[in-house]
């Protein structure tokens, strides 16, 4: 490194500052990076101590205060970053650096010609003979200061120093900004699953809950309905039935939501998967209403992969459900399935010739509770493509839809291969 | 008319329990069901049947979330007591808690969900036939 003093050379400043940039960019580590170009700085420019200072107000009284949050020293000289007295001071113990610092100036200083006062006073006892100090401002603010001290000559700064130093502190001021936000983000996301994890529990209490009182209206509606038929009217039994009727589709959207917040709950150990099996077991589970709409089902490449049986099998049972269910009326629902094998990836397509989805509708359907057809075309709870996608990003892949109204709608899935 | 099947059902919802009763109505065994709605009641009552105070249970219907003592606790106290310790059980419980049952597989004799099925019951009572092979059946 050159510890020269040849300060003059543009272009040896311009690399340390491109040094020092991509110090604040490669590193993730704040500390590290604030080390690294500290260091590079205080040998570069020969002082013997720089600091960052914050400022920051009282949460109780709203003082405002300033704190030494960061220090490089140069060997030999005293580190004042575990000084207490650096923490929480009242802004005012520097007030001569406040007016400049506040119209974004620098403030420099030979200790010994500055006036009486707070200021001086502490310099004085931390051995600086010479100071520089920099304001750093974020978005408006300002944020906090960085300080140059000279403890063995009374320097006078620069310009070249100076625009050196100036050009450094604003790549920390960026630097700061970024963090920030980074900061801001990940607060953000653990805020946001902890608030997700509220509400499973909350779906999982509440579906768990309600099934107690549903199973009471229902069973003493069924069984008032049985015991008491001859001395009700056809309407009262009209009446009876819609009421059966509603608590069974209740039952219906409980039993879903209480399986939407158990997904990804018990997720098992990731085995080969024989899809050909998997699709002949679905079959078996469909066989009556396969029977009856003659629907013709077809395995494009019966292939083995790894992944998690019982959530693959969930899938697929919903996306079968969904196209035997929205067949076109009339015709034999004909339904294919086809496996694509990526690098890191096995891409699924899953066709079926119904009656089609139009694309204004492509996100909604798999939102919780959105239906696109009254209960009296289509029965369901609308949570069916829902539990779905979340089976699906539980592990790891993607859901999205293509359909042709009137004629096909191909639903794609994604799951990565196992590491 | 042979003897009858008499049950005790520990619930603490009482339309489970007339729900129990209505569909056992319809089974093939005679039976009585005395029903108490936690498991200090049912500590109590066999207390006092045991007294001769009341008739001995020749089934236990068990929920086990319980107020006060729950199912498993009575389990222990039933399979601990000379006179008791043979009496069938069957868990009745909501079907959302399997591992809750899991405990107390091996101290009874059969699981039935809520709303009680009669051919599932009625599977329990063949299970436990030879306990109860001096109750004749009722031909109705």
């Amino acid at each position: 490194m050159n510890t020269s003093q040849n300060s003059s050379d543009n272009n040896f400043l311009l690399k340390k500052n491109f040094e020092i940039v991509s110090i604040f960019l490669e590193y993730s580590n704040w500390t590290l990076a604030l080390n690294q170009v500290f260091a590079l700085v205080g040998e570069h420019v020969q002082v013997d101590r720089i600091y960052f200072f914050e400022n920051h107000t009282d949460s109780l009284t709203g003082e405002e205060l300033i704190s030494q949050r960061f220090e490089w020293v140069k060997n030999g000289i005293e580190p004042m970053l575990d000084n207490p007295d650096l923490q929480n001071l009242p802004i005012e113990i520097v007030s001569d650096f406040m007016l400049p610092l506040h119209n974004n100036k620098p403030f420099k200083a030979i200790v010994r010609e500055m006036p009486d006062g707070n200021t001086k006073e502490i310099l004085s006892s931390q051995d600086i003979l010479s100071i520089l100090v920099l304001p750093i401002w974020i978005e408006g603010k300002m944020y906090g200061f960085i300080g140059f001290d000279d403890c063995t000559s009374e320097r006078g700064w620069g310009e070249e120093e100076l625009n050196f130093l100036q050009s450094t502190t604003s790549n920390l001021s960026t630097a700061i900004s970024r963090r920030n936000a980074m900061l801001e983000v990940e607060k953000k996301a653990k805020e946001l699953e902890r608030i997700n994890q509220e509400l499973e529990q909350f779906a999982y209490v509440a579906s768990h809950d309600l099934q107690e009182p549903l199973r009471m209206i229902s069973e003493f509606l069924k069984l008032f309905e049985k015991k008491y038929a001859e001395v009700v009217d056809e309407k009262g039994k009209t009446y009876i039935r819609y009421a059966v009727d509603g608590s069974i589709r209740m039952k219906k959207i409980i039993l879903d939501l209480l399986e939407f917040s158990r997904v990804g709950k018990n997720i098992n150990a990731i085995e080969e998967v024989d899809i050909e099996g998997l699709f002949d077991d679905l079959k078996l589970l469909y066989i009556n209403k396969i029977e009856a709409s003659k629907a013709e089902i077809n395995l494009i490449n019966p292939i083995k992969l790894l992944t998690w049986k019982s959530p693959l099998e969930q899938v697929l049972m919903n996306l079968l459900d969904n196209a035997l269910k929205y067949a076109k009326p009339d015709f034999a629902p004909k339904i294919e399935l086809q496996i694509e094998e990526q690098e890191n990836q096995w891409l699924f397509h899953f066709t079926d010739h119904g009656i089609g989805i139009d694309p204004q509708y492509f996100n909604r359907i798999f939102v919780i509770f959105q239906r696109l057809h009254t209960k009296e075309e289509y029965e369901g709870s609308g949570m069916g493509l829902a539990i779905t996608k979340k089976i699906i990003e539980n592990m790891g892949g993607q859901i999205w839809v293509e359909s042709e109204p009137k004629a096909w709608t191909t639903f794609h899935f994604s799951l990565p291969k196992p590491k | 008319m042979g003897k009858q099947i008499s049950i005790l059902m520990v619930e603490d919802n009482y339309g489970d329990v007339i729900l129990t009763e209505e569909t056992l109505l319809d089974g093939k065994f005679s039976n009585t069901l005395n029903s108490v709605s936690n498991g200090e009641e049912a500590i109590q009552y066999l207390e006092d049947a045991k007294k001769g105070n009341g008739t001995l249970p020749d089934l236990i219907l068990m929920d086990i979330n319980l107020p006060r003592l729950n199912g498993h606790e009575v389990i222990a106290y039933i399979r601990n007591d000379e006179m008791l310790k043979e009496t069938p059980i069957f868990i009745v419980s909501s079907s959302s808690a399997p591992n809750d049952m899991e405990k107390s597989r091996p101290f009874v004799q059969h699981y039935l969900t809520k709303p009680i099925d009669l051919m599932e019951f009625e599977k329990g009572i063949r299970k436990i036939d030879q306990f109860l092979f001096s109750i004749t059946k009722n031909e109705k």
